[in-house]
Formats: C-alpha cells, sequence, structure tokens
C-alpha cells in the first residue's frame, strides 16, 4: 500500500474539521430522538474526525479536531441558551416558601480533617508507590529509561486523581486498605 | 430493618462538592489567569509596544547581541551568567530578546541591543498562574495538586451525571430554582471534558512532576532529581573546557538554515557562556506537532552534536515534550489560542458555578449563608477586576509596581467589602422585620 500524497495529506486537517463540526450537528439532531441512525452517524463522523485529524497531524491533527468538536458543541449549546424560554413570572402573591433551618448538624470536624489528611498524603504516598510500581514494570518490560521515567511522572497525578475520589468516598476501612494496597506496588521497585 | 447505604449517585456528587469546595478559590484564580495567559506572547507585546520587531534576525546579528550582552556584563562585574537565552522572532512574538541569570534586553535588528526587557506584569500573571506567588517549587506543587484536584472533579463529575448524554443538550438557562445555573455548570462541563482533561493532566503533570521526579532520583538515582528529566529531554553535553572564546552562535544558526530549513528556531541557548565547557543548544518547533520543539546540540564553535530527541525519541520522550504546548494552547496559532481562551473561559465559569450550585442547594433547604454567598461573590467578580487593575498598575507605575500587594491585597478587599455589605443587608432586613411592640 503506498503512503497518501501530499495532498491528500494537506486536505486530511478541513476533512477532519467538518466531520467534526458535522459529526456534533447530526448528534444534536439525533438528541431525544427514538431513532438512533443520526446519533450512530454522528458518532461515527466524531470517530472519523479523529482518524482524519490523526492522518493530517497524529496527536496535533486529533488536538485540532477535538477542539472543532468542543467548539461546535459550545455554540449548540450556546443556541440551546438563546432559545430557552424566559422564566414564567411569579404570581402576585406567591412568595419563595421559606423553609425553617434543619437542625444543626455535627460538624465533625475531626472526621473531616482526617478525610482530608488520607486523601491528600494517603493519596499522595499511595500514588507515589503506584508510580514507582509502573516505573519499575516499564522498565522490566525493556521500555527503556526515558518511558519508564516518563511513566512514573504521569501515573502519579493521574493515580492521585483517581485516588482521590475513591478515598473520599470509601469507608475509613476500605480506605486503609486501598492505601495499603497501593503501597505494596511499590515494594519491587525498592527491593 | 435495614440500614440504608449511600447510593453511588449521592456519593459521587458528595466527592464531587467536598472537593470543589476545598480547592474553589484557588482553582477558579489558576482558571482566571490561565485564561489570560493563553495570550502571553501578545501580552508582552502589549506591555512594551515600543520594543523592536522583526520577521527574522540574521545569524549574525545574533552573535552580535551576545557579544555584546556578554561584554556589558562583564563590564558591569556581574558573575558570568550560567545560561543565555536568546529568543528569536516568531509569528506571535517577532522579538529578539536576550534573556541572562540577571536581566534581559531587546535586540535591533542589526543585532545591537536596543533596551531592556520591560514585561514584569506578563511574567508576574504567568507567574501567578504556576505558583499563586508561593516561592519556588512550593507554588508550583500546590498548582500541580490543584491540576490533581481538577482531574479528580472531572472523574467525579462524569459519575455524578448519570443523565450526561440524555442531557447533553438540554439548557434551561432561564430556568429559577438553581436549575439554569446547574444546567449551565454540567453542560459546560460536559462538552469541555476532553480540554479539562487535558488542561487539568498536563497542569498536574507540570506542577507534581518535581514531586515525582524527587522520590524517583531518591528511589533510582542516587538524589540526583536532574537525572530523572536527562533521559527525557536529554542531559548537558560540556563541551571542550579549554575553549573560553566567545561561542559562535551564528555558526550554530547557520547550520540549522542549511540542513533544517522545515524548522522554525524559537530560541539560542547558551550553557556557560565563555567558561570552561560551554556549549550550545538550538530549540527549534516543529510544524504540525505537539512538542514544543527539538533540541539541537552544538559545541561552543557551532559543530553539529545530535539532537534530544524530543520529535523522534522515545514515545516517553514526545509526550514529554507535548505537554506544555498541550496546556498553554500555543500549537496552532491564533485560532487554537481563541479556542483556548474560550475553553478557559467554561472552566472558569465550571469552577464558579460549583460554589453557587452548593450555595443555592443550602438555601433551598433553608440554611441562609449571605456572608459566604457574598464572600464567593467577591472572589469571581474581584479575580478579573484586581487583574486588570494590577495591569493598570503597571501603565501608571511601570514595570517595578507591587503585583502581588495590588492582587492579593485587592482580592482580600473585594472579598471584605463583599462580606460586609451582606452583614450590613441582612441586619437591615431582620431590624425591618422585627416586631413592633404595642403600645
Amino acid at each position: 500500500m503506498s503512503p497518501p500524497s501530499t495532498s491528500a495529506l494537506a486536505l486530511a486537517l478541513p476533512v477532519a474539521a467538518l466531520l467534526a463540526v458535522a459529526g456534533m450537528i447530526a448528534l444534536r439532531m439525533g438528541w431525544g430522538r427514538r431513532q438512533r441512525a443520526l446519533s450512530v452517524a454522528g458518532w461515527a463522523m466524531l470517530a472519523g474526525s479523529a482518524w482524519a485529524g490523526a492522518a493530517a497531524g497524529g496527536a496535533w491533527g486529533v488536538a485540532v479536531a477535538s477542539l472543532w468538536a468542543m467548539g461546535a458543541a459550545c455554540a449548540l449549546i450556546g443556541w440551546a441558551a438563546w432559545q430557552a424560554p424566559a422564566p414564567a413570572a411569579v404570581r402576585a402573591g406567591r412568595t419563595a416558601r421559606a423553609l425553617a433551618p434543619p437542625p444543626r448538624a455535627p460538624l465533625q470536624i475531626g472526621g473531616r480533617l482526617a478525610t482530608f489528611g488520607i486523601v491528600a498524603i494517603g493519596g499522595l504516598a499511595a500514588s507515589t508507590a503506584l508510580g514507582l510500581g509502573a516505573h519499575w514494570l516499564t522498565s522490566i518490560a525493556g521500555a527503556g529509561e526515558a518511558n519508564a521515567n516518563v511513566a512514573m511522572l504521569y501515573t502519579l497525578p493521574v493515580a492521585w486523581a483517581v485516588l482521590a475520589h475513591l478515598l473520599m468516598t470509601a469507608s475509613r476501612r476500605s480506605q486503609g486498605v486501598i492505601i495499603a494496597a497501593c503501597l505494596v506496588t511499590a515494594v519491587p521497585a525498592l527491593l | 430493618m435495614t440500614a440504608t447505604t449511600p447510593s453511588p449517585l449521592r456519593t459521587a456528587l458528595s466527592a464531587h462538592s467536598a472537593v470543589g469546595l476545598i480547592v474553589g478559590a484557588l482553582l477558579y484564580i489558576v482558571c482566571v489567569t490561565g485564561t489570560l495567559v493563553v495570550f502571553y506572547p501578545e501580552m508582552q507585546r502589549l506591555e512594551q509596544l515600543d520594543a523592536p520587531e522583526m520577521a527574522a534576525i540574521a545569524p549574525q546579528g545574533v552573535q552580535r547581541g551576545v557579544t555584546e550582552v556578554l561584554a556589558r556584563e562583564r563590564a558591569e562585574g556581574l558573575s558570568p551568567t550560567t545560561h543565555m537565552y536568546v529568543h528569536l522572532p516568531v509569528p506571535d512574538l517577532p522579538r529578539a530578546t536576550i534573556t541572562t541569570d540577571t536581566q534581559a534586553f531587546h535586540l535591533a535588528a542589526d543585532g545591537s541591543v536596543a533596551m531592556p526587557e520591560q514585561i514584569g506584569w506578563s511574567d508576574w500573571v504567568v507567574k501567578l498562574h504556576y505558583g499563586l506567588s508561593l516561592p519556588g517549587l512550593w507554588g508550583f506543587t500546590l498548582v500541580g495538586v490543584l491540576g490533581v484536584m481538577m482531574l479528580s472533579l472531572s472523574l467525579s463529575g462524569v459519575l455524578a451525571l448519570p443523565r450526561i448524554l440524555r442531557d447533553a443538550f438540554r439548557l434551561k438557562a432561564r430556568s429559577p430554582g438553581g436549575v439554569a445555573l446547574a444546567d449551565w455548570h454540567n453542560r459546560l462541563g460536559t462538552w469541555t471534558l476532553p480540554f479539562a482533561i487535558a488542561i487539568a493532566f498536563t497542569g498536574a503533570a507540570i506542577g507534581v512532576g518535581s514531586l515525582g521526579a524527587w522520590t524517583l532520583g531518591q528511589a533510582e538515582y542516587d538524589g540526583d532529581t536532574l537525572a530523572v528529566y536527562a533521559p527525557i529531554f536529554g542531559g548537558e553535553q560540556p563541551g571542550d573546557p579549554r575553549d573560553l572564546a566567545v561561542p559562535d552562535v551564528a555558526a550554530a544558526l547557520r547550520h540549522m538554515q542549511a540542513r533544517h530549513p522545515e524548522v522554525m528556531v524559537t530560541y539560542a541557548i547558551l550553557h556557560d557562556p565563555t567558561q570552561a565547557g560551554q556549549h550550545i543548544q538550538i530549540a527549534a518547533a516543529h510544524d504540525r506537532r505537539l512538542i514544543f520543539g527539538e533540541y539541537y546540540d552544538f559545541d561552543a564553535r557551532g559543530t553539529f552534536r545530535g539532537t534530544a530527541g524530543l520529535a523522534d525519541g522515545a514515545a516517553g520522550q514526545q509526550t514529554a515534550a507535548s505537554i506544555y504546548n498541550l496546556h498553554f494552547g500555543n500549537f496552532g496559532g491564533l485560532q487554537v489560542k481563541l479556542a483556548y481562551f474560550a475553553g478557559g473561559l467554561a472552566v472558569s465559569v465550571i469552577a464558579a458555578t460549583g460554589t453557587f450550585i452548593w450555595l443555592g442547594k443550602r438555601r433551598r433547604r433553608g440554611m441562609h449563608e449571605p456572608r459566604l454567598r457574598a464572600a464567593w461573590h467577591g472572589v469571581v467578580w474581584g479575580t478579573p477586576a484586581v487583574l486588570a487593575l494590577t495591569f493598570a498598575a503597571r501603565v501608571a507605575l511601570g514595570n517595578e509596581a507591587p503585583f502581588d500587594l495590588i492582587f492579593w491585597g485587592g482580592l482580600l478587599l473585594c472579598v471584605g467589602a463583599a462580606v460586609m455589605r451582606a452583614g450590613r443587608d441582612q441586619v437591615q432586613t431582620s431590624g425591618a422585620a422585627m416586631p413592633v411592640p404595642a403600645a
């Protein structure tokens, strides 16, 4: 198979942009309808936009194509906002129902501070351990020093973000288990 | 009787609210300043309108500027600079500027030193975005942590929106009772999600990267943090220790013109100029790439020695070199910058409305907190207003205006004034509602 010609590559980016905008319009037109054909076509065009963007310039092309898609979506959202009906006038004599303040719940300052510490310090320690584990795994897989170091540097923020959510929603016991399980992954790297 | 456990949706929403409240104000400031620094080159041009501009500068012009600045620093008795960065004219910043460890000068088109660089405000806004005025790595790491939390908020935000597709285009922009606010927050959050994730991840990777590098340095490189980055961005390769003459940067630039006409040279970096081991790096941007550029390494006489591999090396090198452009939106000219500006505004609106939604829910449950609401209004409206004030101070007071004091002091005043006004209004309202005693 011969590589694509220069003119085909030059066309790829406009095609990616066009598919991104058309895909988003199709999604909007198919939205809320029982027939899924338009929605399916919309997602297919968005996938095609990413493919054309990649053909035009790899990750750069995908990034540019995604900006077109997001721009089109935000324009459609702006249109929806413009079209939104004005709120019905509040009838005379009708005022907002005043609710009595609920009974003051205990502040649980200690518990909240503990959760903050677990998410901040425990989450950082656990994600650092996962990063070291990723570095070790990448190294023994023979991916090279640069890839292994980047694996560590990228794993840390992603793992911390996911762990922050998990630790915020877990019970104290589960929090301990999650952090311990993550810390164990650093053991091979530190031995 | 069975014990009730909170639903996953409620749990996700609760985590989303908690993280959002903890990081809310600082994250909002980082979002607003990030939106502004998309136009960092344009800000520099606006701040110093009379600096010489040119489409290109000849290699011998750069050589002249380098020689003049080195001689000037020697005559002033300054310690020899460890690095000299020569910014070369590019479309969004068509200026030639030399920065040393202590000062910076704009060059004229012939390479002569024209004037000192005066971009204190632009640099300050960038530093505010990078580190919230905290010193060195502390601020850098704090903003990185905010990036991590923004990434976490994106995750919990998606989990808390089970009807994300069904409501994808629904926007009751004028509905009362907090519906409009929630719709704006959720719809903008949905459709800018790829942008928000890209910004949050790259910001987090840049910010907390130092923590990861330090840990890896301790574990694998005998405590040498710089050694962690060397395989990624290329290590320092010192030149001939006997060569102490002014480095021949013109030869390196001529090599680039002859052998790599397809790339756009952005910087000439002189390491330890006129000192033992001096060498030259040329940074050049590649068309249609996310990488900030490739480093071309030269000895002090301008003989090419190799590249760092950011353009064609390991995948890790290429992705690491891509996070800066992906974060700042400078990979596709003005159109991409405008898209990033719009995306930055959207993310700022999401950050601002999040806390308003939380406050609204509490009010509907009967918990009236006018001072808290006023304080958040102070942050939301005060931040851009005080940023504008810092620019006014730059115009009125010059490059050395106390930007940190004006910004943080001004923001504190905005919040304080809003809270006091809300408190006074509350007292008047409750005073008016007091029953009049019977005569």
